[in-house]
């Protein structure tokens, strides 16, 4: 049961951007949410993801919650661009058919971030974290950036963390 | 007999409710107790158990809810999933697609969007189709409908 940063990042369609300090989202998706009112409106831009929550305020007894319940799954995050990891439900409130893309983590017309993908909960501990964001496509490198604040907050407390994480091997 | 041991390895194993509250000890005997069992019997043996277990004894909505929580948290998801629409399909079947009532952290999701790409199922891979809704999906639909016209 290995972990850490990874996920499924090859292929064609699916590449990276160049590596940015912070990535706008990807004009084709950009323009193809702007036609979708479940996701975009014309006046505020993305809607807001009423599950996003900061990663470090979602701390409840060595657990990570969201909405009352400990994490688990895989849940779409982004980092902003102070630093901040915000993660949440793919769930789409607008329309139970659709999901809501990782913009909608911050909201409005084009947020930018430093790195997105899906982070990985196992019973409340944070497992591992990827770059899997079609709107993002973030460049590899910038998952060092996650990873680096992953640690620190190991650092602080691994019980957050999976036993089987890189972070807490690595502590 | 091996079959003996390895459905009581996966009886004590899934016999729980997911709800439980353990020590950090205790979490990690489980999970040492699926490695160990994995490393035993194999995979493809070992998920053939979990299958079983699933199909005898999670028959509402409530179990099979409760062995894809756990089924997460083992890390089963990890693995290379035989046939994964009709596993998927399952869960979706006995919950009669209420993911609002049953599935409140979105694991059913989790799980397809991790064992479809990994068996080589593009469509669900979340780079290419950021839009993917695996209660959308033709080839889980139809497996629902399987499991229906069988009378699962």
């Amino acid at each position: 049961m290995g972990s850490g940063i990874g996920g499924n990042y090859s292929g064609t369609s699916g590449s990276s951007q160049p590596y940015a300090n912070t990535y706008k989202v990807v004009s084709s998706q950009l323009r193809k949410d702007k036609k979708d009112r479940d996701i975009y409106s014309g006046n505020s831009g993305y809607f807001k993801n009423p599950t996003a929550v900061y990663l470090e305020s979602s701390v409840s007894e060595n657990r990570i919650e969201i909405e009352g319940h400990r994490a688990e799954g895989k849940m779409t995050y982004v980092m902003d661009k102070t630093g901040n990891i915000i993660f949440g439900k793919r769930s789409n409130p607008n329309n139970a058919q659709k999901r809501a893309p990782h913009p909608t983590l911050i909201g409005g017309k084009n947020p930018e971030v430093q790195c997105a993908g899906m982070i990985d909960f196992r019973k409340g501990k944070i497992y591992s974290v990827d770059i899997s964001s079609g709107h993002y496509k973030p460049n590899i490198k910038s998952l060092e950036k996650v990873d680096k604040a992953l640690q620190q907050l190991c650092n602080k407390n691994p019980n957050l963390f999976s036993r089987d994480s890189k972070w807490r091997k690595k502590k | 007999m091996i079959e003996d041991r390895i459905t009581k390895d996966t009886d004590y194993l899934f016999d729980r409710s997911y709800d439980d509250e353990l020590s950090d000890e205790q979490e990690d005997a489980l999970l040492d107790a699926v490695s160990e069992q994995i490393t035993k019997y194999g995979w493809p043996d070992t998920f053939n158990s979990w299958l079983n277990f699933l199909y005898s004894n999670c028959t509402s909505a409530e179990s099979a809810m409760n062995f894809a929580n756990l089924f997460w948290w083992f890390g089963g998801q990890d693995h290379v999933i035989p046939e994964p629409h009709k596993f998927i399909a399952y869960f979706y079947y006995r919950i009669n697609y209420d993911t609002a009532k049953y599935d409140p952290n979105d694991v059913l999701d989790s799980i397809a969007i991790t064992i479809l790409p990994r068996a080589g199922f593009s469509e669900a891979d979340l780079m290419t189709n950021t839009e993917y809704i695996p209660e959308k999906d033709p080839l889980i639909k139809a497996q629902v409908d399987e499991y229906a016209k069988q009378g699962y």
